[in-house]
């Protein structure tokens, strides 16, 4: 805190800029994506975006150094490595659009009062993104968590301090492998991933995917927390008790509503061309359709 | 609009920026303190239609989220370019808010919207609720030539008036519209100004004499009051 005759402006403010200094220089908020990331990124003296662009860049030489393209894509060669790129894209997208909403939370976090009410929005809304889910499933069926029912108003739905004392803890990684898990093993269920023209061959090696499996199903993960964490954001805006201003409330609300827009256009752009990239590989059939969704 | 070009590289700056980095909240507060007056200056170039939010508002909110990107600047030039930046997005997102929710302001909450009206509450009978219907139709054409703003804000009186039996105050008037306080005086007084000098030239108000006065200090409508000319009667209740 301040001493006296500091620079600092005024007390409201310094607390603040004091809660967003801490909340910036922690990295207890950050994704284990962008961790893995940062961390190699500070040892190959990179940002993250080059990292992994590297890892993308890295994935696919060595598919085309290794494995015989034109065997394994048939109709298009090539071209059919195109359904990398919606992939990147989204990725990319997903990890950039992780640390605006993280920032956002953060400013809004440190504009309401000091108080456990603001970590506990906090932690509800924002730890799905990065933290996980908690199942209170003991309080669903009617029983006490150390001594407080479910009806006590403020208990931190998420908490992050011994969740195991609350519920069953979903970590974010922990949903993410069970993700990858459901992928891998829906590859060798027969008939689940057709092959061109209905066969049944699996052609497409995803043991040199290990990463861009791994992120994608990471990112996929967000987009589901994504939207609770939107909801966070609004019923703040809209809120009656609370000490947000009225144009702070707007802003709130702007950004809510171009980020539900922005992930939209982009998720369904990167859909749209990772469509358009199987059926060139596969064919244009009713299988396109069904794995369009 | 470009943003001012960035001073030569200050060691002082720099200095600070560094001790800023390395987590000591003085200097970035010293360092702030640099900042504001060419950031108000810069924050003051853009239009504010609403009138809501000063340039030291603007400032505050910059410097918040500066100490959030404080760990990617690279020098003091870099921060300050970063800091006409965050300027620019925030007056350009206030002025995106302006138009979006001038028109579609927010409730105070949710709750309202889910209540049924209130019937404790003292509402005109349904005839003269009727009468204020009409005479609210026919008072909104009259504030066309005052422009496409003052327009609505007129017709939102009158609705506000139909259904509450008085006009909005300024203070109503200021948050419902995003408004500063003297716009909206402005707006009222232009309004209610022009609905009585039409009145008058079709002779439906007497001359411009003490009974503006009235207007203005009770800014109500009784239209269950006679046509007369009696002295504090309401002038637009004799359509």
């Amino acid at each position: 805190m301040p001493s006296a005759g500091s620079n600092l402006p005024g007390d409201a403010f310094t607390e603040q800029l004091t809660a967003l200094q801490t909340l910036g220089a922690s990295r207890f908020h950050h994704h284990f994506l962008e961790r893995f990331l940062e961390r190699l990124g500070r040892w190959l003296h990179l940002p993250w975006w080059a990292v992994h662009a590297l890892l993308y860049a890295l994935t696919l030489g060595l598919f085309a150094a290794f494995a015989d393209v034109h065997a394994q894509f048939p109709r298009t060669g090539y071209v059919g490595l195109l359904g990398f790129i919606p992939e990147y894209i989204f990725t990319t997208f997903m990890l950039w659009h992780l640390r605006e909403c993280r920032r956002q939370a953060f400013l809004v976090f440190a504009q309401l009062p000091p108080g456990p009410e603001r970590l506990n929005w906090l932690r509800r809304y924002w730890a799905p993104l990065h933290w996980g889910w908690v199942i209170p499933w003991r309080r669903w069926m009617g029983g006490s968590v150390n001594g407080r029912s479910r009806e006590d108003e403020g208990t931190p739905f998420y908490p992050v301090a011994r969740p195991e004392r609350l519920g069953v803890h979903l970590p974010a990684w922990g949903v993410t492998i069970l993700l990858l898990g459901v992928f891998y093993a829906s590859l060798f269920w027969p008939g689940l991933h057709p092959g061109p023209f209905g066969t049944r061959d699996l052609r497409f090696p995803h043991e040199w995917c290990v990463y861009t499996d791994l992120a994608k199903t990471a990112m996929i993960v967000v987009v589901l927390a994504h939207f609770w964490a939107l909801q966070g954001f609004v019923r703040l805006a809209w809120s009656p008790a609370n000490s947000l201003s009225r144009s702070r409330r707007l802003a709130l609300l702007a950004f809510s509503r171009r980020s539900a827009l922005r992930l939209g256009c982009v998720v369904g752009m990167a859909t749209g061309l990772w469509f358009f990239a199987y059926g060139l590989d596969h064919g244009f059939t009713r299988w396109s359709w069904w794995w369009s969704f | 609009m470009t943003h001012p070009p960035p001073k030569a590289d200050d060691p002082e700056d720099d200095r600070l920026l560094r001790a800023a980095q390395s987590g000591n909240l003085e200097a970035f507060a010293a360092l702030s303190q640099r900042l504001r007056p060419a950031l108000l200056r810069y924050a003051d170039t853009f239009p504010n239609p609403a009138a809501d939010a000063d340039g030291e508002d603007l400032v505050q909110e910059t410097l918040r989220r500066l100490i959030l990107d404080l760990e990617i600047i690279r020098d003091a030039v870099h921060l300050r370019r970063r800091a006409y930046q965050i300027v620019k997005h925030l007056t350009l997102d206030r002025l995106r808010i302006f138009n979006n929710h001038r028109t579609d302001p927010l409730p105070e909450s949710f709750e309202p919207l889910d209540e049924l009206p209130n019937s404790d509450t003292s509402s005109p009978s349904e005839e003269l609720q009727m009468s204020l219907t009409y005479l609210a139709a026919e008072l909104k054409p009259l504030t066309r030539p005052l422009g496409e703003l003052r327009h609505r804000v007129a017709c939102w009186m009158l609705d506000d008036f139909v259904a509450a039996g008085e006009f909005p105050s300024v203070r109503v008037l200021a948050a419902h519209w995003q408004l500063g306080h003297g716009t909206a005086a402005d707006y009222r007084g232009q309004i209610l100004d022009r609905w009585q000098r039409v009145l008058g030239l079709y002779g439906l108000l007497p001359a411009r004499n003490g009974r503006q006065q009235a207007w203005r200090s009770s800014d109500q409508l009784h239209p269950q009051s006679s046509c007369g000319g009696k002295p504090g009667e309401s002038p637009a209740a004799t359509p």
